[in-house]
C-alpha cells in the first residue's frame, strides 16, 4: 500500500472510522506478522505481537506528524518484539512449517529457506524482512534498526550470500 | 567447442588470480562496476558518494567521489573493502553529498519548476560535484527569475550552479567526466595499476565465455520447464536474485483466529 494511500486511512481511523483501521490491518498483518515471526522464530508469539501491534494502532494512530507511517509501524512492531523476546529470552523451539497450509507451492524449498533464515543473527534475518516482506528501502531500514545506511546494506548482501550458501549445499 | 571455451576459461582464471591474489581482502564484488549497479539497483548509494563516473570509458573502472573528511575516509575504506579487486576503483575527494544534491534537486524543482521563471532543466553532475538548473534566456533579465536565481544561490552555494540556453534541452544528470581535466585523481593502489589494462581484457574475455555458457545451460533449465515437467532445483545453483524471490514468496501468515481475536479486542 502506497504511503500516501495509509496517511489518509490513518487520518481517518484519528477520526474513528473502523473500515479504515480494517484496511490498514489487512493490507499491513501479514508484513508485520512476518517481522515479528523473523525476530521471534515462535508464530504464537508473533501472533501476540501482531494483536497487540495493531489494538496500539486502533488505540493510538500515529499523528499526522508522522511522515513514514509504514517504517513507523514496523519500527513499533520489532520492538515489540524484541521486548517480548528479551522477556521470555527464546521459550519455544523453531515452529515447523508443515503445519501451516499458506498455499506455498515448494514447500521443501520454504522449509530450506525458513532454516536457512533461522541461522542467521537476529539482524540480518530482520534487515532481510524488512526490505523483502515490509517494503522498506534501505534508508528506511537504517533508521529503524539504528545502524549506517552502508552498515545496513553490506549486512543485507552478507545475508543474502549466507542463505545462497546454504541453500546451495554450502 | 565448449571444452576449447572452458580451457580458455580456465586458463584466464589461473593467470588472473595469479595477479589478482594480492588484492583479494575478501571484498563481496569484484569490481567497482559491480558494487555501483549493485548500489543503484537497491536504490541505496550511500551518503559519503558524491559522485560516480566511468575512469576509462568502460563499466568495470569507476570513479568514486567521496565527501571530504571522516565520513569520506570511511567510505574510501568501506568501497575498498567491498571491491575485490580494487584496482578498479579510483577514490577523489570533493565537496557535496550526490544524495544531498539529489535532495536540493528536488525542493528546487518543487519550488521553482512550472512557475514561469524560465527554469528548463534541473540536473546532478556528479563530475562536477554541482546542480546545475538551465534558464531560458528569454529570462535572463527577469526580475522574479533572478530573484530566484539569488535566492536558491544564498541558500546552498557552490551546490548549484545556473546557466542561459536557448531552449534545447540540455543533458541531465551527467556522470561523465567532461574533459580529461578535473579533480585530482588519487591513485588508490597505484602498483597493480599497470596490469588494471590486462585485468579488463582477463575478465571480458571470462565473462563474454561465461555469458555463451551460460545461456547454453539455462536454454537447457528452460526447455525441461517447457515440456511441463518440473524444473530439478539441483539442475544450477540458485541466485541472489532467486532467493530475494523466494523469500518475498515466503512471508509469513498469521491464523484466521488473529483475525477474531483483533476484531473482538476493538469492539
Amino acid at each position: 500500500m502506497a504511503e500516501i494511500h495509509l496517511q489518509e486511512l490513518f487520518a481517518r481511523l484519528r477520526e474513528g472510522d473502523r473500515e479504515a483501521f480494517a484496511c490498514i490491518y489487512q493490507s499491513l498483518k501479514q508484513p508485520v506478522y512476518t517481522i515479528c515471526y523473523r525476530i521471534t522464530q515462535s508464530r504464537e508469539t508473533a501472533e501476540d505481537i501482531t494483536h497487540d501491534v495493531f489494538i496500539k494502532l486502533f488505540r493510538s494512530p500515529p499523528d499526522a506528524s508522522v511522515k513514514n507511517t509504514r517504517a513507523w509501524i514496523f519500527q513499533m512492531a520489532r520492538n515489540l518484539a524484541i521486548d517480548v523476546l528479551r522477556k521470555n529470552a527464546r521459550t519455544a523451539a523453531q515452529d515447523t512449517l508443515s503445519g501451516t497450509d499458506d498455499g506455498y507451492d515448494h514447500i521443501h524449498l520454504r522449509m530450506d529457506l525458513e532454516t536457512a533464515l533461522g541461522k542467521l543473527p537476529r539482524e540480518e534475518r530482520e534487515i532481510l524482512t524488512l526490505h523483502l516482506n515490509a517494503d522498506l528501502n534501505f534508508r528506511e531500514i537504517s533508521n529503524v534498526i539504528g545502524l549506517s545506511l552502508p552498515a545496513t546494506y553490506r549486512k543485507y548482501r552478507k545475508a543474502l550470500k549466507t542463505i545462497q550458501n546454504e541453500m546451495n549445499g554450502g | 567447442m565448449k571444452r576449447m571455451i572452458l580451457l580458455a576459461m580456465c586458463f584466464l582464471m589461473v593467470c588472473t588470480f595469479a595477479v589478482t591474489v594480492s588484492a583479494d581482502d575478501g571484498g563481496i564484488y569484484e569490481t567497482a562496476g559491480e558494487l555501483y549497479e549493485a548500489w543503484v539497483s537497491q536504490d541505496c548509494v550511500p551518503d559519503y558518494i558524491t559522485g560516480v563516473w566511468s575512469t576509462y570509458g568502460g563499466t568495470v573502472d569507476l570513479t568514486f567521489g567521496v565527501v571530504k573528511g571522516e565520513d569520506g575516509e570511511k567510505g574510501r575504506q568501506e568501497i575498498l573493502a567491498l571491491v575485490r579487486n580494487d584496482a578498479t576503483v579510483t577514490i577523489v575527494y570533493q565537496t557535496y553529498s550526490r544524495n544531498y544534491l539529489y535532495a536540493i534537486q528536488e525542493a528546487v524543482v518543487d519550488a521553482y519548476f512550472g512557475k514561469n521563471l524560465g527554469l528548463v532543466t534541473a540536473g546532478v553532475n556528479e563530475y562536477e560535484n554541482k546542480l546545475c538548473f538551465d534558464v531560458h534566456i528569454g529570462f535572463a533579465e527577469n526580475p522574479d527569475t533572478l530573484a530566484m536565481i539569488r535566492q536558491v544561490t544564498e541558500q546552498y552555494g557552490a551546490a548549484v550552479s545556473f546557466r542561459s540556453v536557448d531552449g534545447v534541452i540540455q543533458l541531465v544528470n551527467e556522470t561523465q567526466p567532461p574533459s580529461p581535466t578535473g579533480p585530482a585523481l588519487v591513485v588508490t593502489n597505484p602498483q597493480n595499476q599497470p596490469f588494471s589494462f590486462g585485468f579488463a581484457l582477463a575478465f571480458c574475455g571470462i565473462a563474454l565465455a561465461g555469458f555463451f555458457l551460460m545461456q547454453i545451460h539455462r536454454r537447457r533449465v528452460m526447455a525441461v520447464a517447457a515440456d511441463g515437467t518440473a524444473v530439478v532445483a539441483d539442475e544450477r545453483p540458485i541466485s541472489e536474485k532467486e532467493i530475494e524471490e523466494a523469500i518475498r514468496n515466503a512471508e509469513a501468515k498469521p491464523s484466521e483466529a488473529l483475525d477474531d481475536r483483533v476484531m473482538r479486542s476493538i469492539e
